[in-house]
């Protein structure tokens, strides 16, 4: 360029640099391209379900997956699944994040000094055969997997018998050992029976928290609000921490930590003595225990126990809950033992504690075959250890010496398709398909049968176990002896129907039918006495399982790490709960960094004081504090560019390692609550992640209640407070003249567990971004619904609330009037649409919204960064950019594609057309959508409902939402008025 | 204690010698200064394309959050707007008043107000989430057939923001031509053209005094209910919500006192130190800062009883959302913020009582800059504590500015700085013709009297 003199530069210059700086603010176009060659089977903008099984827990629930244009992008139950119904919980809805899972393993590795690098797969099995051949037949091969799927487990077995290794052992951490230890001793049947919540009006729950991660929650949970619709049931929880599940009950008893099993004798026998139950043998036994003689050691006075033995008594139906883990202690086995004592005492067995259909759960492995396999490894008895999606370097309380006896493995192979602390020491990875990308079968419950079939081609490098193994068997020889055909051809063989056919359905067959079981009483050798708390310190150290984690395995998922948890609202993190009166006392305000010693090592966490809790406990949630393990190193790079999530496992500590691994004798199981703790202030302080401001109403009305006489009609409800008590309003009146339409929704507080799978599913439905610990502790979570949990202490006890919050679709929005572009406005249909590509981001409509329901993209929180985690995205919901607001739409999207539906069907969407997200997966059935335009409508009925009450109503907006209050714990407690009484005459007590 | 000396000047050419001396050539310090502010702009400027850049950037990168989703960017708008009142109050209401003391200042107090709405302005676009998109606020005929929110208060502040602008660019450029056209006259470097092309061809004919004077006395009836109505404008943003602590009939007027303290207790800060670098003592001289001394006073009083009546009508409201919301700001998490409103805006300027008080440079000047931090919280109080304790207490949250915020909330101060100091060496900083005017008007009732 000859010509270019200095101006010209400089125009150049600074017009270029203008033009970059305007450029730069815009996120780049994106193009949408159509198919060249489309495949058969796949219409774009038309998604295809398939149905397939959940794998996030053993509990294994029959689902459907959408996919659109060959992705799987949601998950939701199968309505013909006869055990959920239909329901998926807040782990299953998150499920899909262990397919598109950016630290994957993307093919086989091999061990090259401290590394894992990639190799081939022809490199690996031939590098594994050569290993394998001397060892063949010599027992010194062992596997270590996880409750496995039939036609893998099958392959396991026979590979093992082929190669004459040892018996696979199937671990699960959490296996309910001491239940079917007691189950033996009791009845004589080494089994999990059935707790069938849906026929029973009464439930006792021994820290059994049953709609978080007790067998199957959401089956339970199923039950549980069915068995208490319209004031019916009744719910108690015995426990030192009210759990999410405890919660949701209507009396809490607190014993003495480890001294929950009194109570359970105590009950068994007084409900024995009551209903002249016998109990065989055990009854000399059980005698000894009476309310009297129990209360002093328990601190629960006589007369709460004899109350509730009465109210057992003369219950149609009671239940009641063998020990959750969290209480089994040392005397598990027994505690459990004389939980079934009392539901035998009660008539339970047989009629809400069934066995048969058993659960498959109950076949897995004991810990007691743990310790012998570390025993083993140990002893240089094993010298090829393969294991497949099992943790037990996380999960075996370190004091049992699991990771020093893994060290003592020459050559370990894992299958597990991601890394973990056990598979870092793997020497070989060969990654499995994840469930979203193979075939199987399971048998969650005895007799019914479910499969599993592939939404997509495997992402990656990766094959199925059950092949490998069968190539591994040939290239040693021994391919003869495994089973022939590939996974499908297999389960194809093994039905009864055509496969298609059953894969339509999900599944076949039926639970087994119930068996009677006799009452076997061997009591031998079991301890009816409260559980040994060792160890120094003057709290006790309970460590619970988590609703987010289960064992610790849902971890590194980011969406469940974000969505907060169901009583303290904290997220990503680990918090020692304590009691506020506890916390005064140790001189610890909420964030204090405490160090929490026991007899096996220390843990430092900030503290959580709340309420629901006993002032002599601190709780700790398993699942956390995962060891940094390095991501495959292809990824490492992109993680050190894009990472502000930082690895989702990677977050708080694990308890585990400071439980001193204590087992109860006579199951083998691991004892859980088995320490006390010294509790020390470090004086650090720590910011505690968490959504809610404040556990307290300050009488704003927001979580409303009732008493149970007035849901029966026996008393005039309880009037709100004055204030709250405004003008009632139409809500049909508040979309156009001419639409048939005016959406609205109820929402059943009574109903509503808080169980967080509304959330999951919303924020899998709707796009919406996980944004890292650092965005969510300035207080920037992006979910749209919102669990508002309340726990305040009043003159009559701990009064414990919850709200379900999430854009009321106003009828006069505030949040409408004041966006200046239009970017918010009220639809013909009574929606407040929000039009992302108007927003401007004055973010106005949120401090205008008193619901405070409205979310912004703080930052461009696009998945790109997370590929493949943008595989999930919906593509029928805009992803929003940085800069804009969004919020609940009612699911827009599946309104109109039902409203198109109809209008091609020339009729008006019906009743029950169009579910949201948040309603599709509640397990609780509480979410009802509908037209309140349609009198005859379910959701035009419940707003008649006595229990209906629009939050915030006084402040004229007219909500969309109506929810229903919930039933005052105590009212239930006292009971209905026996019928006929006088009205008139009521007397408060 | 300095007192202000009460010299006149003794000839009309003394007066222009001394406004004048605004205009000789820089000194080092000068420089210095105006290299510091341009600084500190630099970094704000920075800190605004770190802010809007496409790769990471965004609001996250302020402290803003749910559910204080207005801080700092708005705070900053609704003070600078405050500011900008004083500058047409002194001109034009003063004006129609005839309070001749304001010619002194009225020079300084314009510009300042140019100069503050200029900056005010630029604060809802840093402010909002997608800087360019802005225009989406403007009603402009468009394909889509989108149109604008006229009932958004947001959409309301796009007007009277506007409008306020365009009149005190205007008034303060009509009061300029005159002073511009003595400048041309006396100037002989580059800056002769400027003035010349400024001036208009202004060459002091008495048809030409007989216009100015008609358009001075119709922009100022066009600008004072301006003076009202932007900052009630701008009060709307908060009363025309339903947050509590917003919500409330008072807020207009209560804005537009507090806007008037702010202004006046800026021209204070500004003017003691130019005064006292130009050496402008016998043009600015004891009874203005007397006046301006009353001035702070009487709003400091309104300011003080809105906080009152604010307090006692939640209270007698019993309105449990108003209360909490009431009784968190005295007591709550920004308890450090309400009181040091409280103390800089209602203690600080009690001593104001005093003449003597009023009549030192300095204590005036120490006065000023507390009632400016103290204006800057109150709005800062107002925005922050009324969303952080909003109805629903499971969304009750706690802002702290972040680091982005703090850097262009003082690079707006090194704005507003930047311009003032360069108007400094450009125009007359003092009303020349109208502070002659005065002289005669002085000369003349000595005249009559003696």
């Amino acid at each position: 360029m000859p010509d270019l003199d200095r101006r010209e530069f400089l125009k150049i210059v600074g017009l270029s640099a203008g033009a970059a700086a305007t450029v730069a603010c815009e996120e780049p176009v994106q193009k949408i391209i159509p198919y060249l060659n489309q495949p058969e089977e796949i219409v774009p903008g038309v998604p295809t379900w398939y149905a397939s099984t959940c794998r996030e827990c053993p509990n294994a629930c029959a689902i459907q997956v959408k996919t659109r244009e060959g992705r799987p992008i949601k998950v939701e139950g199968n309505p013909d699944d006869p055990v959920t119904g239909g329901k998926v919980c807040v782990r299953g809805q998150a499920g899909l994040y262990r397919t598109y899972d950016a630290d994957r393993f993307r093919g086989p590795m091999k061990r090259e000094g401290d590394k894992l690098v990639s190799a081939s797969w022809e490199e690996a099995l031939a590098s594994l055969a050569g290993r394998l051949r001397p060892l063949l037949d010599s027992g010194k091969v062992a596997w270590l997997g996880p409750q496995d799927t039939r036609v893998s487990g099958e392959a396991v077995e026979a590979f093992m018998r082929a190669i004459g290794g040892q018996q696979p052992l199937r671990y699960e951490a959490l296996a309910w050992e001491s239940l079917r230890s007691a189950n033996e001793r009791i009845f004589g049947v080494d089994a999990i029976p059935q707790f069938d919540f849906g026929a029973s009006d009464l439930v006792v729950s021994f820290g059994a928290d049953f709609e978080e991660t007790w067998l199957n929650p959401v089956a339970n949970q199923r039950g549980y609000a069915d068995a208490r619709r319209d004031g019916k049931g009744f719910g108690v929880w015995v426990g030192p921490r009210l759990s999410m599940t405890g919660a949701d009950m209507d009396q809490w008893i607190a014993p003495k930590p480890g001294s929950e099993i009194l109570i359970a004798l105590a009950l068994a026998n007084e409900v024995a003595r009551r209903k002249g139950s016998s109990l065989g043998a055990a009854k000399a036994i059980i005698s000894r225990f009476t309310a009297g003689s129990v209360a002093a050691q328990t601190g629960v006075e006589a007369g709460v126990i004899e109350g509730l033995a009465q109210r057992i008594s003369e219950a149609a139906a009671p239940l009641a809950l063998p020990p959750g883990n969290e209480l089994v202690g040392t005397n598990g086995t027994a505690f459990a033992a004389a939980v079934q004592l009392l539901n035998v005492a009660s008539g339970a067995i047989g009629k809400t504690v069934r066995f048969g259909p058993n659960r498959e759960l109950g076949k897995v492995g004991r810990f007691r075959n743990m310790k012998e396999l570390a025993g083993a490894m140990r002893g240089g008895k094993v010298a090829v250890l393969f294991v497949k999606d099992a943790n037990p370097v996380y999960s075996v309380p370190e004091a049992f010496g699991f990771e020093d006896a893994l060290e003592q493995v020459p050559f370990i192979v894992s299958f597990s398709s991601a890394n973990d602390e056990t598979t870092a020491h793997a020497d070989l990875v060969l990654p499995n398909n994840t469930p979203f990308e193979s075939w199987d079968e399971l048998e969650p419950v005895s007799g019914l049968r479910l499969l599993q079939q592939p939404t997509l081609r495997p992402l990656f490098d990766t094959r199925p176990t059950a092949e490998v193994l069968a190539e591994l068997a040939q290239s040693v020889g021994r391919g003869e002896r495994m089973p022939s055909g590939d996974v499908r051809t297999r389960i194809a063989s093994g039905l009864s129907g055509r496969l298609d056919a059953v894969l339509a359905k999900g599944g076949e067959g039926a639970p087994a039918r119930t068996v009677r079981v006799s009452l076997a009483n061997d009591l031998s050798g079991l301890d009816f006495s409260p559980a040994a708390l060792e160890g120094e310190g003057e709290l006790v150290l309970l460590a619970y399982p988590s609703l987010h984690f289960y064992d610790g395995r849902s971890a590194r998922i980011q969406r469940l790490q974000e969505v907060p948890d169901p009583v303290t609202k904290t997220m990503w993190g680990s918090y020692a709960e304590i009691h506020p009166d506890t916390a005064e006392r140790l001189d610890l305000e909420r964030g204090d960094v405490v160090r929490i010693r026991t007899g096996a090592g220390q843990i430092e966490l900030p503290v959580f004081p709340h309420e629901a809790i006993r002032p002599d406990v601190v709780a700790v949630a398993i699942g956390q504090g995962h060891r940094p393990v390095d991501p495959d190193p292809d990824l490492s790079e992109r993680w050190q560019n894009h990472d502000w999530l930082g690895l989702a496992d990677v977050h708080g500590v694990n308890v585990l390692s400071v439980l001193p691994g204590k087992i109860d004798p006579v199951s083998g199981g691991l004892a859980w609550l088995s320490t006390k703790a010294a509790v020390e202030k470090t004086g650090e302080r720590r910011h505690v992640v968490a959504s809610q401001g404040t556990f307290k109403q300050e009488g704003r009305g927001i979580a409303r209640e009732t008493t149970l006489a007035a849901v029966l009609g026996q008393e005039p409800a309880p009037r709100d407070a004055p204030e709250l008590i405004v003008k009632d309003y139409d809500p049909a009146r508040d979309s156009a003249q001419d639409s048939p339409y005016r959406w609205g929704m109820s929402i059943d507080l009574d109903a509503c567990s808080g169980c967080n799978a509304c959330i999951t599913a919303c924020a899998q439905e709707n796009n919406i971004p996980t944004v890292g610990e650092e965005m969510v502790r300035v207080g920037r979570e992006m979910q749209w619904i919102r669990l508002e949990r309340y726990a305040e202490r009043g003159d009559d006890g701990l009064d414990v609330r919850k709200a379900v919050m999430l854009c009321q679709q106003c009828g006069a929005a505030p949040c409408e009037n004041v966006c200046p572009v239009y970017a918010t406005y009220h639809t013909g249909e009574g929606l407040n649409a929000m039009v992302y590509n108007r927003c401007i981001g004055t973010r106005y409509c949120s401090n205008n919204c008193p619901y405070k329901v409205r979310r912004f993209n703080y930052l461009p929180y696009d998945f790109e960064v997370r590929e493949p985690v943008n595989w999930a995205l919906n593509p029928d919901v805009t992803v929003r950019s940085k800069g804009v607001m969004e919020k609940c739409t009612f699911c827009v999207q599946r309104i109109q594609e039902q409203k198109f539906e109809a209008k091609k069907a020339g009729r008006l969407v019906a009743d029950g057309d169009i579910t949201p997200a948040c309603a599709q997966t509640c397990p609780s059935n509480a979410i009802v959508f509908g037209n309140l335009k349609d009198p005859a409508s379910r959701v035009s009925r419940l707003w008649q409902d006595p229990r209906a009450y629009n939050a915030l109503k006084q402040l004229n907006t007219r909500p969309a939402i109506a929810s229903l209050k919930q039933i005052d714990r105590r009212s239930r407690k006292a009971g209905a008025r026996p019928q006929g009484g006088d009205h008139g005459n009521s007397e408060h007590s | 204690m300095v007192s202000v000396t009460d010299s006149s000047p003794e000839t009309p050419t003394q007066i222009s010698d001394e406004v004048f001396r605004t205009l000789e050539p820089p000194t080092p310090i000068y420089v210095l200064a105006v290299l510091f502010v341009m600084l500190l702009v630099g970094a704000a400027i920075a800190g605004l394309a770190y802010q809007t850049y496409a790769g990471f950037g965004g609001i996250g990168v302020t402290g803003l959050m749910h559910p204080v989703m207005w801080g700092v960017y708005i705070t900053c708008f609704v003070f600078w707007v405050g500011i900008a009142h004083a500058g047409t109050l002194i001109s034009a209401v003063l004006y129609l008043f005839r309070a001749r003391w304001r010619n002194a200042i009225n020079r300084s107090a314009e510009a300042m107000t140019v100069f503050a709405v200029i900056t005010a302005a630029l604060f809802p676009l840093i402010h909002i989430g997608r800087l360019w998109k802005f225009y989406f606020m403007l009603p402009y005929p468009n394909q889509r057939q989108l149109w604008v929110n006229f009932k958004s208060p947001l959409e309301w502040d796009v007007f009277a923001v506007q409008t306020y602008m365009i009149i005190s660019i205007l008034f303060f450029f009509v009061g300029l031509i005159p002073d511009l056209a003595a400048a041309r006259d006396r100037c002989t470097d580059w800056r002769k053209y400027l003035y010349t092309a400024l001036a208009l061809g202004w060459r002091g004919t008495s048809e030409q005094w007989r216009h100015h004077a008609r358009a001075v006395l119709h922009l100022s009836g066009l600008a004072t209910p301006l003076v009202l109505s932007v900052h009630s404008v701008v009060s709307w943003d908060f009363a025309m919500s339903l947050v509590p602590g917003w919500h409330t009939t008072i807020f207009a007027p209560y804005f537009v006192a507090g806007a008037i303290f702010s202004g006046i207790a800026m021209v204070i800060t500004l003017i003691v130190p130019v005064r006292k670098a130009f050496g402008l003592e016998g043009v600015i001289r004891a009874e203005h800062f007397d006046n301006m001394g009353k001035f702070l006073l009487l709003t400091s009083c309104i300011v003080g009883y809105s906080y009152g009546v604010e307090y006692f009508m939640a209270w007698y409201s019993g309105n449990v959302f108003e209360q909490q919301s009431f009784w968190a700001r005295a007591f709550g998490d920004y308890w450090w913020a309400s009181w040091t409103m409280i103390i800089c805006n209602v203690v600080v300027p009690l001593p104001l009582w005093f003449k003597r008080v009023r009549l030192s440079v300095v204590a005036m000047w120490i006065i000023s800059i507390f009632v400016n931090i103290g204006m800057w919280f109150e709005r800062f109080v107002i925005i922050t504590t009324g969303l952080s304790h909003e109805y629903d207490s499971s969304a009750w949250g706690y802002y702290t500015p972040g680091l982005v915020e703090i850097t262009i909330l003082i690079g707006s101060f090194a704005w507003f700085f930047m311009w003032f100091l360069i108007a400094l060496r450009l125009i007359p900083m003092v009303a020349i013709s109208e502070v002659k005017e005065l002289y005669f008007h002085d000369q003349e009732a000595k005249a009559g009297t003696g």
